[in-house]
């Protein structure tokens, strides 16, 4: 009686687990893997790192590739979903074979894809805030995009300069806004400026009243205003307004990006943003000019007819601009997963987009500091403050 | 907090509250007309507010785009009643509520597909500045709002009180046997209920867009605040909806401005399962009769044997043998899609019992499931624990949760487990998030492979066959357990509570039992998925792990512990064999492709599986030729 129910089920199990078409890469090809959120609540964010990996593999490719190899980038979408994040990652080692990884969007995603990488013995790049995900170090995993500890110093640097006394924080309940709130309380203890709210809400609520009236009734002279999503901090930026509270909002890397100014409407003209400095076509140190920089913006706007548009774009490029210092260390094709490793763990005062990159053995999450900076979105592009 | 904070408090309560109060309008509709839970009326109402934004942005005038998001959902509705509930006409109530859970999927997938999942801002009917009255600063897109849902409840009052479709419906309602002799079709009363649902849902949603944005992901969310709003202010009237709306937005609003939005959803989670156990009605509702038993009424599923043969053991058995090939024919990528699918595998086991035998829709597994994620994580991290001893422990708390939730929630009947199951996975969610013990929203991360002695379950496929050996166990104790005298006590209740009480089967106990049996696979399920990922964090176990699972259960076969291996590997590989199928391009249109292949999946089978006419749509012919032979299966002429 089974027979043909077996022959069904066996032939349903054989096309679904088998390996997917994927595009066998050449093996002259350095592959890297890219495993972001291309759908769910955090789409934003995965575009922005999708079209920034396109550009930076361009970039390379330009640069002459990875000692003599072509580079090729393979996207896996994440959906924003820990199971499908860890199928990402096999998928890219097992079948597209990627030499480097690139991922996963957020803390736990990132912190939950680690040990697959880790078996694969595939050094990955952490696209996520939190510093969990390559602290303490773990010898496969590096940090790849500006997280929360310097993202969180320059809006206090800034209300410092200001003479803002009174902040107010809000954030949301999501383990990035929990990552925030620790940060922006160690910044509100060392510099003793009084933190007069400190407001959360639910990362999927569609209604900020009670958390606004709070802050309204704290009478901030800035609120910072950390939103995991972008609809969330347009709509705290907006509610604001709505409630009469025009001290200036300073919002967070996630929300620096075209998304929030197409959405935040007349709240943007009160809107700090913080973001990478070459974003302004300025260098750390303001004095020589960023070759990677410049090149990786002619190449994003030759491919989307625009400028790099937010603060993520530029962390998968970040990632590849390491990986080719480790690779000019090695001086050769990086076919040894270890010595790639080892050579990634070794590249120091990389200049990259976001900041100087520096990996040590004990070290793996450098501060980026003077790379990171506070903005204004003005006469359609972002401008220094 | 001054007095002007406390009336702008109280009134964003009456605003969101006219939102919910839509919502929970169209719920009620269709439950009182058809005893659906219509799942997918969030996304009605997530559909309205797209159509507009995106008729807005092409230009078309907001006094157009507005109608016509309203009236397409409309049709969407009807168009569902008509070519998917209606066909099915030997579905239970609880495949019918499973086909709107379908519906709400293929709507987010056909969305995303068209339109992406960006957010898109929707320009206001009139202007964005806010007005000032007493202190209280409004926007007129509020007042909008605010006055559609009256202009609805006039309309509602009207319809319902001088027409002779509203009486008819009413009549339905009230008693839909003695309506149907009256020569009321309540075929064309549900298709009524259907397209109003679908207006009302639109309306909402195209009025409320402006107020936040338009955005696929808020469907789901609205239709949980709907369907709590209802279940508060009660189904059988009116203005129960209504009321339930304003009383959850009250609730809320209250909660977030004077005790803490961290517990906000808790609290009203909270207060629905409070409502459920001492009002069941609602607060406005009417009470049923004493003695006026909930049936399901549209059950066909009349057992004629309740004796299972050993064709379903052979199943298992092959079932396992056949899975355990895996590790051997295919490379890493197989084994990750199997160790998933072996892990929803061991909750739908359960979900076999408690939803296919037992006709009770669970939807709140994932809360035993973050019990043994929990117990697994902060045991083993944090007090060292052995894997194997926490994994136990989980189990055994989960158990007892399950058997004490079961005496209190089977009292019920009706869809009341769904509701109860809901709430209790929402409190368990908001609790692990805020906890500090369960790491907060991070999670507790560093959770140690799996081992037993000295034993460690490292590598991939070495972790299969522990899944494996799991499935198998879950599978065989699910088959004991339905062989044995609590399975044919089950069955019987499921052919007819009433009868089955009347031969002295203990019904609250008999059910407790089962509950307790799937709550204990769920943990086990939940401890393994966090050994193998090594972080236990509350994001996995949500409302969208639910819906996999019963759609895992649909696709698998509500009675059959074989089907549950399939209906997984389907859910957990259908992604990536859509986008083997689409040229493995990571694009956003294939990932809303996804969704709309396992929406249409999931309402095919059920139309299949019920209708009469579609026999050899679906599953394959093969397996379902295959369901008729296990006695069980079969029905009386």
């Amino acid at each position: 009686m089974t027979r043909s129910a077996f022959t069904a089920a066996a032939i349903l199990a054989l096309s679904l687990f088998s390996p997917a078409k994927a595009a066998d890469p050449e093996p002259t090809k350095f592959v890297f893997g890219l495993v972001v959120p291309l759908t769910g609540p955090s789409s934003e964010n995965g575009k922005s790192y999708a079209l920034g990996a396109a550009a930076g593999v361009a970039m390379l490719n330009e640069m002459g590739g990875l000692a003599g190899e072509k580079v090729q980038l393979v996207v896996c979408d994440s959906q924003n979903q820990e199971q499908q994040a860890v199928l990402c990652t096999k998928r890219l080692t097992a079948q597209d074979h990627a030499r480097v990884l690139i991922g996963a969007g957020s803390t736990p995603q990132t912190i939950a894809i680690s040990p697959t990488a880790e078996a694969a013995r595939v050094p990955l790049f952490a696209m996520c805030g939190g510093e969990s995900a390559y602290t303490p170090v773990k010898p496969w995993i590096f940090k790849g995009l500006a997280g929360n500890p310097d993202q969180v110093p320059p809006a206090w640097v800034l209300a410092k300069q200001r003479g803002w006394k009174r902040v107010a924080i809000i954030h949301d309940n999501s383990a990035y806004g929990r990552d925030i709130e620790k940060f922006m309380l160690r910044e509100a203890a060392e510099s003793g400026v009084e933190l007069v709210a400190n407001e959360v809400y639910g990362a999927s609520d569609i209604d900020m009243t009670a958390q606004v009236l709070r802050i309204r009734d704290a009478n901030p002279d800035v609120v910072m205003n950390y939103a995991l999503t972008v609809p969330a901090g347009a709509a705290i930026a907006k509610k604001l307004l709505q409630m009469d509270v025009h001290a200036p909002n300073i919002v967070g890397i996630n929300l620096q990006n075209a998304a929030f100014v197409r959405l935040a409407g007349g709240a943007l003209a009160n809107t700090i943003f913080v973001g990478p400095r070459t974003l302004l076509g300025q260098t750390q140190t303001q004095a020589k000019p960023l070759t990677e920089a410049e090149q990786f913006a002619a190449t994003y706007e030759k491919l989307n007819n625009q400028p790099v548009p937010d603060s993520l774009t530029p962390g998968p490029a970040d990632a590849m601009l390491i990986t080719r210092a480790a690779v000019a260390k090695l001086g050769k094709p990086a076919d040894d997963p270890e010595a790639l490793r080892a050579a990634l763990e070794s590249v120091s005062g990389v200049a990259g987009l976001q900041g100087t990159w520096t990996f040590t053995a004990t070290d793996h999450g450098p501060v980026l500091g003077a790379g990171i900076t506070t903005m204004v979105y003005k006469d359609g592009g972002w401008r220094g403050l | 907090m001054g007095f002007n904070s406390l009336a702008q408090t109280i009134f964003s309560g009456l605003s969101n509250g006219a939102l919910y109060a839509f919502v929970a309008l169209g719920f009620s509709l269709v439950n009182r007309s058809t005893g659906i839970i219509n799942f997918a009326q969030g996304d009605l109402t997530m559909l309205g507010g797209m159509l507009t934004a995106v008729l807005a942005q092409a230009g078309v005038p907001l006094w157009i785009a507005v109608p016509v998001a309203a009236l397409a959902c409309t049709l969407v509705g009807a168009v569902f009643y008509q070519f998917a509930i209606r066909p099915a006409r030997r579905a239970t109530m609880t495949q019918l509520t499973i086909m709107t859970i379908g519906l709400s999927i293929l709507i987010r997938g056909g969305v995303v597909t068209e339109w992406g999942s960006d957010p898109l801002s929707v320009p206001a009917f009139s202007g964005d500045s806010p007005l000032h009255v007493l202190g209280i600063s409004i926007l007129p897109q509020e007042v909008w709002l605010i006055g559609a849902l009256l202009a609805m409840l006039l309309a509602s009052a009207w319809f319902f009180q001088r027409t002779m479709l509203g009486l008819a419906l009413r009549a339905s309602a009230a008693n839909p046997i003695g309506a149907s002799y009256m020569g009321i079709d309540p075929a064309a009363l549900g298709l009524v209920a259907f397209a109003l649902a679908g207006f009302l849902g639109g309306l909402g949603g195209a009025i409320w867009s402006p107020i936040y944005f338009a955005q696929v992901d808020v469907g789901l969310g609205l239709g949980l605040k709907g369907f709590t709003a209802a279940v508060i202010g009660g189904m059988s009237t009116v203005w129960g909806p209504i009321a339930g709306g304003l009383a959850l937005a009250m609730l809320e609003a209250f909660t977030g401005g004077f005790i803490s939005s961290s517990w906000q959803d808790a609290v009203l989670y909270g207060a629905m399962l409070v409502m459920l156990l001492l009002r069941p009605q609602g607060l406005l509702g009417k009470a049923k009769p004493a003695g006026a038993a909930d049936q399901e009424p549209s059950t066909s599923t009349r057992v004629r044997r309740v004796s299972l043969s050993g064709n379903e053991m052979g199943l298992l058995g092959g079932g396992v043998a056949m899975v355990a090939l895996v590790p051997l024919l295919f490379g890493d990528v197989g084994v990750g899609n199997g160790i998933f699918a072996l892990i929803m595998t061991i909750v739908v086991v359960g979900l076999v019992l408690i939803t296919g035998y037992g006709g009770q829709l669970a939807l709140g597994q994932g809360a035993f499931m973050m019990i043994g994620a929990y117990s697994s994580g902060c045991l083993t991290v944090r007090f060292g624990w052995p894997p194997l001893a926490a994994m136990a422990l989980g189990m055994l708390l989960s158990v007892l949760a399950a058997l004490a939730l079961g005496r209190v929630i089977f009292r019920l009947h009706g869809y009341y487990l769904s509701m109860s199951s809901l709430a209790v996975l929402m409190i368990c969610l908001t609790a692990a998030r805020e906890w500090e013990f369960t790491g907060g929203a991070n999670g507790i991360p560093g959770i140690p492979p799996f081992s037993v002695g000295g034993l460690v379950v490292a590598s991939d496929a070495a972790f299969y066959w522990l899944a494996l050996a799991c499935a198998a166990l879950a599978g065989f104790g699910a088959l004991s357990l339905a062989r044995s005298r609590v399975g044919r006590a089950l069955l019987a209740v499921r052919s007819s509570e009433s009868a089955a009480r009347a031969c002295g089967v203990d019904v609250v106990w008999l059910k407790s039992q089962v509950f307790a049996f799937s709550a204990a696979a769920a943990s086990l399920a939940g401890s393994l998925y966090v050994h193998y990922l090594g972080i236990a964090n509350p994001h996995p176990f949500g409302v969208d792990a639910s819906i996999q699972q019963i759609t895992a259960l649909t696709v698998g076969g509500y009675m059959l512990l074989s089907g549950a291996y399939v209906g997984s590997v389907v859910v957990v590989a259908l992604p990536a064999a859509i986008t083997w199928l689409a040229g493995a391009a990571e694009t956003q249109s294939v990932a809303g492709l996804q969704n709309v292949c396992f929406g249409a999946l999931l309402i095919a089978l059920i139309i299949a599986q019920t209708s009469g006419k579609w026999r050899n749509v679906g599953l394959p012919v093969s397996l379902r030729r295959s369901l008729r032979r296990v006695p069980v299966w079969r029905r009386a002429s």
